[in-house]
């Protein structure tokens, strides 16, 4: 089996189709009004909290060591679950 | 009316036809590469992520100064937005793609059948495994049967740069299936 011939084979797998509507449907979404932002009032409060957690957490190692978690987590989610699925992975089979 | 010229008319005058008239006109196409970089078997997600990209231009029409065509913009925001979709969606477990490939093995003899989903798993782990550029090429030209220059028009490069990444894309898939011996 060369790999032109595997390759021809994915030839067979059933392609996207756009459904009859998407035009249309897509054409009135972007009429549609865009969502509502965060009110301002919420914004500070939630900058107020997050500045009262930094000042909580910082002065020692542990709350560091939270904050450079918390945010390696929102960077790259994928990529932590992956590792902690594989990590997870032998205790979850027994 | 050219697509240029029809984005020029809508962000004047904002009349919904024109901007419906785009989507018609350029959604096969975007789709098409959508779904090549994200993968068989994700026909739902494909149409998602193509809607969100014509919204996602929708909203920077404004900012489509011309200087290149609009297809071209388009498929750049579209091969954007698909690469970020794919890369947190997905966990690149070919399993999906070797259920669809032992769905059309054929109606062989069962020692048969055995051996093509072999082959199958072994041929959907080895796409997967390819570098996203040779992974989308090989999809568009492989499995969406996309022309030469039309593949070259979505991604973004001159026609000989896809024959390249599909050569070298086979010569990565010929060695793994010479690893797992399933050369002829």
């Amino acid at each position: 089996m060369n790999a032109d011939r595997a390759l021809r084979s994915l030839a067979q797998l059933p392609r996207p189709r756009l459904s009859a509507f998407f035009a249309a449907a897509t054409a009135a979404r972007a009429q549609s009004p865009a969502p509502r932002r965060m009110p301002a009032v919420l914004t500070m409060y939630w900058l107020a909290v997050a500045v009262a957690a930094g000042l909580l957490v910082t002065p020692s190692w542990s709350g560091v060591a939270l904050v450079i978690a918390a945010i390696t987590v929102i960077a790259f989610p994928a990529a932590v679950l992956r590792a902690a699925l594989r990590l997870l992975h032998p205790l979850l089979a027994r | 009316m050219t697509d240029e010229e029809l984005v020029a008319r809508y962000v004047a005058a904002r009349d919904p036809a024109d901007f419906r008239a785009l989507v018609e006109r350029n959604a096969p196409l975007v789709l098409r590469l959508v779904a090549s970089i994200l993968g068989p078997f994700r026909d739902a997600d494909a149409e998602e992520t193509a809607q969100d990209v014509f919204l996602r231009a929708h909203g920077k029409l404004g900012q489509f100064r011309g200087d290149s065509k609009f297809a071209t913009w388009l498929y750049r925001l579209a091969y954007n937005v698909a690469a970020n979709r794919a890369r947190l969606a997905r966990f690149r477990l070919p399993h999906v793609a070797v259920e669809a490939l032992r769905a059309v093995a054929g109606d062989e003899s069962p020692h048969e059948d055995a051996v093509a989903s072999e082959r199958a798993a072994v041929v959907a782990a080895a796409v997967e495994s390819l570098p996203d550029l040779y992974r989308t090429t090989i999809y568009l030209h492989y499995w969406l049967e996309t022309p030469i220059e039309e593949i070259a028009s979505l991604i973004g490069a001159p026609p000989n740069t896809v024959k390249s990444y599909l050569f070298r894309a086979r010569q990565r898939i010929a060695r793994i299936l010479a690893e797992k011996g399933l050369t002829s």
